[in-house]
């Protein structure tokens, strides 16, 4: 086994039950997967979970050994999660921000200079390094995905938990952070799973699609064979064509509601 | 305190007791008293440089130091010039070196700068123990225990009365004046026994139901009292029945418009000072005070009450709540209270009096009798 | 990826790149550690103003001679210098240093701007235990009233923070509701004082209105050598604590995703908050807005790196009380107007000033 597995996982608060015994099929290493379904249907608590961040029961493995019993700073040197946004209003410049996402890293470097030429490198792997001095709050909402992007590769992780990196950045930006992130999964054999909302942007830089429903998985494969319109019927109650753009990518058009 | 210093303070007081009774006042040597708080004070010399905690207890000063009663004083706090305006004018008039007395303080205990006072020098401070300067809880009176000097406590305010006896006794041995507190304390208390006296012959239900409103128009709300200490113990050592005395737990409160028109007292007096509210004090004519009077009685929430209707209504000066001076409160209190018990007794005599104990006399309208009466000329 | 100045032509120029962008990160460190260093030296400065100054004249010259040879000085020199010029300027700056800490440690780990010891009811807390201490005294002879107040005052003030910590630990008790419940205890508690302030005798009521006013004058040796005690033990932990305090500042999850035990975090932070709050309140009284503000200004002049602005609230909050005290002695001559008032009047321009630069930023 050589990625990500989920298995059997449940989430409940209280009695409300919010992830229902779902299993992801294996997450390879180097592939993008992303979690997409309606409103309400789990995907970022089901992700989190598996960040660690809820409680839930069922088991999470990495290349064959357990993570879910880990401790949380054992399971950060492997896992990091990103959050839809970092918080406005930050007076900490880029540089400091990724340096400080390196300090608490357990078996990370110590030494100033090993702090700073990692970072560097995770600026330069995001295409950032002129923004390096600048204070967080200058920066607009797609720079700043950017550099929380920085935080996550500097700290060397194997697995990309994303949730909805790209829901409040123009175009330019969703396709920049979506190719930085498949460039990076592919460069360092990452495991990367990304909640989208964007189905379209999902059917493009994705390899594979989980598509979650009320808590339960309902469709998982690659884009080309999960995107039909009777899924999409059925899952987000909308009427819409599935076709390919002059370019080969898939789009989904909506047609109406059901 | 060792064995050396406790024999030499046995002999000095020994030959003071001797001294006094010789009829010799000796200067030089060391005085020790007991103060309102039970506290020993002791000055090794007479007292050239006092600190007073608050300005306003100069009053008492100028009982004792009749000739140049500032003359020992190197600073006060601004409380009197602030809060007795009238009487500091007053003052100043005749002692312009009034102006150059040190401030301590403005009228409050947290403004008060213990070094200003150490910067002075002084070989006696006295404070109240209660009001706006330190009092005995105040760490300036620890700091200037380590400094050597001593601090003396004295009390016009908490237990009007019996604090007259206690701080004027003490005040004037420790000045050397113990002839002049003496004389004065015969006077208060001829005058005070003549009251007190009756007044324990009276039974219950001939002791008249009081309403005192402290400060008028000035204090933010109507119904601003005292409760069983200060001028309230004062209105029964007069015969009197404190209607708020029950009902106001602490020192002052403000009790219900409702509460004083239920009980519909039998005797109304508000007390004041400065304006807005009723005029009383140095300076002021008697077309002033019935003036002012007028205006605090003409109020809709105490307009109805039968006292004020009746003409039972009568004025007394403030700052008689602090003050050596109170004997004129009693005295035109109980003449309110019980007119026909003490109708020989006349605080105008009286305070003719009090003014031979003074350089500077009391010279205004100090006390409204009811408005009804006759226009009373100081 | 967009030409700037630090990229090189050619593709091997990284380590160079990485030289460079080490200088300039490093000089950003150095300015940062400049402005620490050079606030220690602003605070050094006040505070020898504040020897200096006083009605009796006494001039930093005489003092310092008197400090190294008392015999030269009379006996009330000696206490002017000992009982109190020395313990109210060195109050004044510990108290500065313990309550801006607080507010920078609260600031981060209740994720809020508004969060200070006042705003978060711990002065209210201990103006209540102090009040009833001094409205109730026991009367036990090991157990001075004057002792009985300051006690109280810093187990109602701990207390207070205990229950905030107790509150968090509440499912659903986000820091929005941290905050509205201490803001809950600041009226509850001011209520009840002014309670007791009503149902006082005279002596009661004006201790009750003394203690409430923050003042340094309270001060003497063995308060002072508490407060820097709890202060010198308290700041490493600060210190070690605060680059994981920086990794909250950017969210809770990626804090807690990056392996920050945000729950040890936060309860360790708020036994500090607690430890260094009440004493400071608890030996001069209500004193608002420099937990407040200290670290605000501090936060314009390093950011949000927490282990400078650790240090720099501690130093602004010293150095604002210290001029607050040099004001109060200075402003009234012979009179001293309390230091809680002056803070206050140097507070609110600050304030207010900085709210409407942090709307410019949003």
């Amino acid at each position: 086994m050589n990625g990500l597995v989920v298995e059997n996982f449940s989430i409940a608060y209280g009695k409300r039950r919010v992830i229902h015994e779902v299993s992801l099929p294996e997450l390879p290493r180097g592939s993008v997967t992303a979690l997409i379904g309606p409103n309400g249907a789990g995907k970022s608590t089901l992700l989190r979970a598996i960040a660690g961040l809820e409680r839930f029961t069922g088991s999470v493995w990495l290349d064959g050994r357990t993570l879910d019993k880990q401790s949380a700073t054992e399971r950060a040197k492997h896992m990091t999660y990103m959050p839809q946004q970092l918080p406005p209003g930050i007076a900490l410049s880029v540089m400091e921000s990724v340096v400080a996402a390196l300090r608490v890293v357990e078996g990370g470097p110590r030494s100033s200079e090993d702090c700073i030429e990692q970072a560097y490198h995770a600026l330069e792997r995001v295409g950032i390094t002129d923004l390096a001095d600048r204070l967080l709050n200058r920066l607009s909402g797609g720079q700043r995905q950017l550099v929380a992007l920085a935080q996550l590769i500097a700290r060397r992780p194997d697995v990309l938990l994303l949730d909805e990196p790209t829901s409040a950045l123009d175009l330019h930006y969703q396709l920049k952070v979506m190719d930085c992130v498949r460039d990076m999964v592919r460069e360092h054999n990452l495991v990367a799973l990304i909640v989208l909302h964007d189905i379209n942007l999902a059917a493009r830089h994705a390899d594979r699609l989980v598509v979650l429903r009320q808590g339960v998985l309902v469709a998982d494969g690659a884009p080309a064979h999960i995107l039909k319109p009777a899924m999409l019927a059925d899952v987000y109650g909308v009427q819409a064509r599935v076709e390919a753009c002059s370019m080969g990518h898939l789009q989904v058009q909506v047609d109406r509601a059901i | 305190m060792n064995l050396y210093r406790a024999c030499r303070r046995l002999v000095a007081s020994s030959l003071l007791v001797a001294a006094g009774w010789a009829g010799i006042a000796p200067v030089a040597l060391a005085v020790e008293v007991t103060d309102v708080l039970g506290r020993k004070v002791e000055v090794s010399a007479e007292p050239l440089r006092i600190v007073l905690g608050e300005g306003r207890l100069f009053y008492a000063l100028a009982l004792l130091d009749r000739e140049a009663p500032f003359k020992r004083i190197v600073g006060w706090q601004s409380d009197m010039r602030l809060l007795d305006p009238n009487t500091y004018a007053m003052y100043e008039r005749t002692y312009p070196e009034v102006k150059d007395i040190a401030v301590i303080g403005q009228a409050s205990e947290q403004s008060v700068s213990v070094e200003q006072i150490l910067s002075l020098k002084p070989d006696l401070a006295i404070f109240s123990i209660a009001g706006e300067g330190p009092t005995q809880h105040s760490p300036i009176a620890d700091l200037l225990d380590k400094a050597g000097i001593p601090v003396l406590f004295i009390d016009f305010r908490v237990n009007p009365i019996t604090g007259v006896q206690t701080s004027l006794s003490a005040l004037g041995a420790l000045l050397g004046r113990e002839q002049q507190a003496q004389q004065y304390l015969d006077f208060y208390n001829s005058h005070l026994n003549r009251i007190t006296d009756a007044v324990a012959e009276l039974r219950p239900e001939d002791k008249p139901s009081v309403f005192l409103e402290l400060l008028p128009m000035v204090w933010q709300a109507p119904g601003h009292t005292t409760g069983k200490s200060g001028m309230g113990s004062v209105i029964e050592a007069v015969g009197g029945r404190n209607i708020a005395a029950g009902v106001v737990p602490g020192a002052l409160g403000d009790v219900n418009v409702e509460y004083v028109l239920t009980e519909d007292p039998d005797v109304y007096i508000a007390s004041g000072n400065r304006q807005p509210g009723l005029l009383l004090g140095a300076d002021i004519t008697d077309a002033q005070a019935r003036e002012s009077m007028g205006r605090v009685l003409a109020r809709p929430e105490f307009a109805p009450l039968t006292a004020i209707r009746e003409g039972r209504a009568y004025g007394i000066w403030h700052d008689f709540y602090n003050s050596p001076y109170n004997i004129l409160a009693i005295e035109a209190m109980a003449r309110w209270l019980h007119p026909e018990l003490f109708a020989e007794v006349d605080p105008k005599a009286t305070m003719q009096e009090l003014n031979g104990f003074l350089a500077t006399g009391l010279s205004g309208k100090y006390w409204l009798d009811g408005m009804s009466a006759e226009a009373e000329q100081p | 990826m967009s030409v700037s100045s630090y990229c090189l032509a050619s593709a091997d120029g990284t380590a160079a790149e990485s030289a460079t962008l080490g200088l300039q990160y490093r000089r950003q460190i150095l300015r940062r550690t400049l402005l620490v260093l050079g606030l220690a030296v602003m605070l050094c400065l006040s505070v020898l103003i504040d020897l200096s100054s006083g009605p009796s004249g006494m001039g930093l010259a005489r003092l310092v001679e008197g400090l190294f040879d008392p015999s030269i000085l009379q006996l009330t020199e000696r206490v002017i210098v000992w009982n109190v010029r020395l313990p109210y300027s060195l109050m004044a700056l510990l108290v500065g240093a313990a309550l801006a800490l607080a507010g920078a440690e609260m600031q981060v780990i209740l994720d809020n701007p508004l969060a200070s010891p006042f705003t978060l009811g711990v002065s209210s807390a201990a103006a209540l235990g102090a009040s009833l201490a001094i409205a109730f005294p026991l009367t036990l002879a090991w157990f001075a009233p004057s002792l009985q107040i300051t006690v109280f005052a810093f187990v109602f003030a701990f207390g207070s923070v205990l229950l905030l910590q107790a509150m968090s630990r509440l499912r659903g008790a986000g820091t929005e509701s941290l905050v509205l419940f201490g803001i809950a205890l600041v009226f509850g508690c001011n209520a009840v004082v002014s309670l007791l302030q009503l149902l006082a005798t005279e002596d009661v009521l004006q201790q009750l209105v003394f203690w409430t006013m923050g003042s340094v004058a309270r001060a003497d040796w063995n308060k002072l050598s508490l407060l820097a005690l709890v202060l010198a033990v308290v700041m490493p932990f600060s210190l070690r604590a605060s680059p994981r305090m920086t990794l909250l500042r950017l969210g809770e999850d990626r804090a807690r995703s990056f392996g920050v035990d945000v729950r040890r975090l936060r309860f360790a932070s708020l036994m500090r908050i607690s430890l260094l709050a009440a004493t400071a309140v608890a030996f001069v009284g209500t004193i608002g807005f420099v937990g407040l503000v200290g670290p605000h200004i501090a936060r314009l002049l390093v950011g949000e790196d927490q282990r400078f602005l650790f240090p720099a609230s501690a130093l602004v909050g010293a150095l604002l009380m210290s001029l607050s005290s040099i004001a109060s002695k200075l402003i009234l001559p012979g009179v001293i107007v309390p230091v809680g008032i002056v803070t206050a009047f140097v507070g609110v321009p600050v304030f207010v000033m900085l709210v409407f630069k942090r709307g410019k930023q949003l």
